[in-house]
């Protein structure tokens, strides 16, 4: 493979060379301590809400794990895109580990709101614009990690992935604007650039829950790129194996 | 690892060689015209498609106007529970929602949610009443919270100040 073209063999030595590094191990013990905080805060201190009681305390999850499955959906866009540009390996595995990641958000959230919706609104699911669109999103996200799977060359999953990957962030639009164009069960945002409708210790509670679920998603999509990005090696080596065999072969006969 | 062809190392690095890789990579224009049009067109029919979604519930105040059209059709209402209003009935409860100060009256089949009370926003699937009154026969009642959270706090505080501890809250108890 001596041809420069862009694939699994491009930039093998400006990647990572194990699932972990310093960094990432103290960013892991960040990130457990930020989590017993967001308990210390979310459980245990802060007060229940006077209409939803306890249930509240699931939103200091809810909220941060949907805005950073968003984050995720802005990062698979603009790595697909820049894949898309440029055929940077770096890029899509970029894309693909947020995706992943996102997907999980997702589900979490979807799973969190359902938990919340049932004490609070008394059912688990309407099929009211927000929610609608968020399962749009999911199955969106699903798709894209399905379309990755389809067995085929390394650059042709990238490229149909990278396509599905573009549709992400106008869903995400959609998603976060579906409480303001439609009526809907779901309530507005509750933080908005005018002011929160929130205040004290449950707006802490809410604070401790960004930066825990933050770190969360900074720990898990390193360590998903670079699992990612490891396995392409791998895969690449199989590679450079096999076609050094074959021309052993040719060589012989 | 397998690699069906089984072509000698001179056809491959041949391959390889020959051309531009890069020609090949890049996206044609009518390739990407499609993908602008297919997007558009998806994100169109989405936005149309939740856009029915828009009545997705009537207020009170919308349904009494259009009271005639709807006739006994089945529709989602919304409005606030009115204080001094609700009665329990054998199947059920009744009361009163309004919005924008227009009433109707509701009787509703089934428990209502734990969080059913007075002034607190409902959303109920039924039908208006076969009698042509603006009553309204529901038998599914959601709650519609609003996106204020208010502490429990102060309450809690005065009750504390008045049996001379700190009530336990539900969290901390456990069960």
């Amino acid at each position: 493979m001596t041809t420069e073209t862009a694939g699994p063999l491009e930039a093998s030595d400006s990647g990572p060379s194990s699932t972990g590094s310093r960094t990432t191990m103290i960013l892991g013990i960040v990130t457990l301590l930020a989590l017993g905080v967001l308990v210390l805060f979310g459980l245990i201190l802060s007060p229940a809400d006077e209409n939803q009681g306890d249930a509240v305390r699931i939103m200091y999850v809810h909220v941060p794990s949907a805005t950073l499955s968003y984050v995720g959906c802005f990062m698979t866009t603009i790595g697909s895109a820049v894949y898309l540009w440029r055929k940077s390996q770096w890029w899509d595995l970029v894309a693909y580990a947020s995706a992943e990641v996102a997907a999980l958000f997702t589900a979490f959230t979807l799973v969190t709101g359902m938990l919340w919706g049932r004490p609070t609104w008394g059912v688990f699911w309407v099929w009211d614009a927000r929610l609608t669109s968020e399962a749009m999103l999911m199955l969106l996200l699903l798709g894209y990690l399905a379309v990755r799977g389809i067995a085929a060359d390394y650059q042709v999953r990238a490229k149909r992935a990278a396509i599905v990957g573009l549709l992400l962030v106008p869903n995400v639009f959609i998603v976060r604007q579906s409480v303001q164009w439609w009526r809907t069960l779901h309530q507005k945002p509750t933080l908005t650039l005018a002011g929160a409708h929130i205040q004290g210790l449950m707006l802490f509670s809410l604070f401790t829950g960004f930066v825990a679920i933050t770190l969360v998603f900074i720990w898990m999509v390193i360590h998903r790129f670079r699992v990612a990005w490891l396995e392409e090696q791998v895969n690449a080596e199989g590679l450079d194996v096999a076609i050094a065999e074959r021309r052993a072969e040719g060589v012989v006969s | 690892m397998e690699l069906t062809p089984r072509t000698g190392p001179d056809s491959e690095s041949g391959e390889a060689g020959s051309g531009s890789p890069r020609r090949k990579r890049r996206v044609s224009l009518p390739a990407m015209a499609l993908l602008v049009a297919v997007v558009a067109i998806g994100g169109f029919v989405m936005v149309k498609a939740l856009g029915s979604a828009t009545t997705f519930y009537r207020n009170a105040d919308e349904a009494v106007a259009q009271h005639n059209s709807l006739g006994v059709k089945r529709f989602r209402l919304q409005g606030t529970v009115v204080p001094g209003t609700v009665a329990q009935t054998g199947d059920g409860v009744t009361f009163e929602i309004a919005y924008n100060g227009v009433p109707i009256t509701v009787h509703h089949v089934g428990d209502p949610p734990e969080m059913f009370k007075e002034n607190q926003a409902v959303l109920l699937e039924g039908h208006f009443d076969a009698d042509g009154t603006d009553t309204y026969d529901s038998d599914l009642m959601i709650v519609k919270h609003s996106e204020v959270y208010k502490e429990k706090q102060k309450e809690r505080l005065n009750e504390a100040e008045v049996n001379g501890q700190i009530p336990v809250t539900t969290t901390r108890s456990g069960s």
